[in-house]
């Protein structure tokens, strides 16, 4: 009896469940830290967000595309950012970014509110949900007194420090630019050339092709394997097991 | 084939047969080329992000959906906004994103990633910023492309609507605290963090998508005088078949 060999799902269907362990211990060791309830569900629901992108993805490899793929991976390093700042200082921290979501969710709500009265929309039902909520907070975090100074990524990237700011520079400038549809991402993916020589310096629109590049799991995975650091008090190896295994991708 | 699957390749193939009849109608200006690059680019994004959300349905749940969606919506509004004056907009979009990839150049050379390149691969990302602009009168600018908030550019661009939208998804963006708690605590039976086993799928962000590439056409049809043409428009074709 031979080993079947490793393909591109066999690798990532390995890792998952590693990364699924590896989030089930953080999720134990966290809950044995002295911190607030709260400041226990904020760390690992930024855990369990960036878990379930890269899980997302594990089961459908065609959605590692240039297009998106970077969009999934910046909400995930802003998470991943969140959760290096919050553990320096957990339940302080962990109000202050409660009370700033609270006030901005709040404020989308109002917003929401006065557009549902001006065009008469059916969203009230899912408005006063969203407030009811928003109340229940209220109740427990006074979310609406007082000045909350607003969070800024790379503020809080600097502060949690220099590994931390170091995933930063090297990720954050490219997967913004991917996400807010920058120059950089429309001129690379989404021009070409023009042909005629006439047309000098013209590009020509093009509509980019969905493609797979292997690259974007492996920087999900770097990037969650700072948060399981952050949380874990062993070393966590999903990532450096997967990135020993995609050195030689067969997808 | 199932009706969401013929919708799907009814859907793109519409997105694709109207973004190509704009391209073969299009012809370069030297004077504006800039303004024109950067309104056909945007429609192209627009249209490749369309394209590749209405063929993956493993992005119908909410949080994918929002992610990909949300970048629609701003695109839509840049683009709108760009159209209002495209020659001076358009070059504060460009010079933006030429700041952006010098700032990422600069970084990568002083050695602040967490990965390195090679002397020969640094020239030649040096040298592909330069064909475009050369990096010492390249500025780096830290805010926004266009000096404004996004709400602000749609109103001007008169797309309230989508301002709204935008805020909306992007408590999914940036992970607020109200929808971390509805999407991996709430469901949990003794209040803990879960991994969710599946997301429900929502075929109403197909209809978000469909009206996002409508309106890109219309902005784009306006400043580029592309003839009026009797396509039904996107969201008719998925509403016909919801």
């Amino acid at each position: 009896m031979t080993d079947k060999p490793d393909t591109f799902e066999s690798i990532i269907a390995e890792y998952l469940s590693q990364l699924a362990n590896e989030f089930e211990s953080a999720k134990t060791e966290t809950y044995n830290k002295p911190y607030l309830k709260r400041t226990k569900q904020l760390l690992l629901a930024l855990l369990a967000e960036q878990v379930t992108i890269v899980t997302l993805w594990g089961n459908n490899t065609h959605s590692l595309s240039s297009t998106s793929a970077p969009m999934f991976l910046r909400v995930i390093l802003e998470a991943a950012i969140k959760v290096a700042w919050l553990i320096l200082s957990p339940d302080e921290n962990t109000l202050h970014l409660m009370k700033s979501d609270l006030r901005s969710f709040e404020q989308t709500s109002l917003e929401m509110q006065s557009f549902a009265e001006a065009h008469n929309e059916q969203v009230q039902s899912a408005i006063d949900a969203a407030n009811d909520w928003l109340n229940s907070e209220q109740a427990e975090i006074n979310f609406r007194d007082g000045k909350v100074k607003d969070l800024d990524i790379r503020d809080l990237a600097k502060r949690a420090g220099d590994e931390t700011m170091r995933i930063y520079r090297t990720f954050y400038v490219l997967l913004s630019g991917n996400l807010h549809s920058t120059w950089s991402q429309v001129s690379r993916y989404n021009l070409i050339r023009s042909a005629n020589p006439l047309h000098r310096a013209a590009f020509v629109p093009t509509i980019k092709m969905p493609d797979r590049d292997v690259v974007f799991i492996l920087i999900a995975a770097e990037i969650i394997d700072h948060s399981m650091k952050a949380l874990t008090s062993s070393e966590p190896h999903a990532f450096s097991w997967l990135l020993g295994r995609l050195t030689v991708p067969k997808i | 084939m199932t009706d969401i699957a013929s919708l799907v390749e009814k859907l793109t193939d519409e997105i694709s047969a109207r973004f190509v009849a704009r391209i073969r109608y299009w012809t370069p200006d030297l004077n504006i080329l800039e303004a024109q690059n950067v309104i056909g680019g945007l429609l192209a994004r627009i249209c490749s992000l369309a394209i590749e959300f209405a063929l993956s349905p493993y992005y119908w749940n909410a949080m994918c959906s929002q992610i990909i969606l949300r970048s629609m919506v701003e695109a839509v509004i840049n683009l709108g906004w760009i159209a209002l004056e495209p020659v001076e907009r358009a070059k504060l979009f460009v010079d933006y994103g030429l700041g952006q990839d010098k700032l990422d150049y600069e970084h990568l050379k002083a050695g602040n990633k967490t990965y390195s390149v090679s002397e020969e691969t640094l020239n030649r990302i040096a040298d592909g910023l330069a064909a475009q602009r050369h990096l010492i009168f390249t500025d780096v600018n830290v805010g926004t492309w266009s000096n404004i908030s996004v709400a602000k550019m749609a109103a001007e661009a008169e797309l309230a609507s989508y301002a709204l939208l935008f805020a909306g998804f992007c408590g999914t963006v940036h992970s607020n605290w109200l929808l971390l708690h509805d999407r991996f605590i709430r469901l949990s039976e003794d209040d803990t963090p879960q991994i969710p086993k599946s997301m429900p799928v929502n075929l109403g962000y197909l209809l978000m998508l469909a009206t996002f590439v409508d309106q890109a056409l219309e902005i784009y049809d306006a400043v580029c005088d592309y003839p009026e043409t009797e396509e039904e428009n996107l969201i008719d074709l998925v509403q016909r078949h919801d």
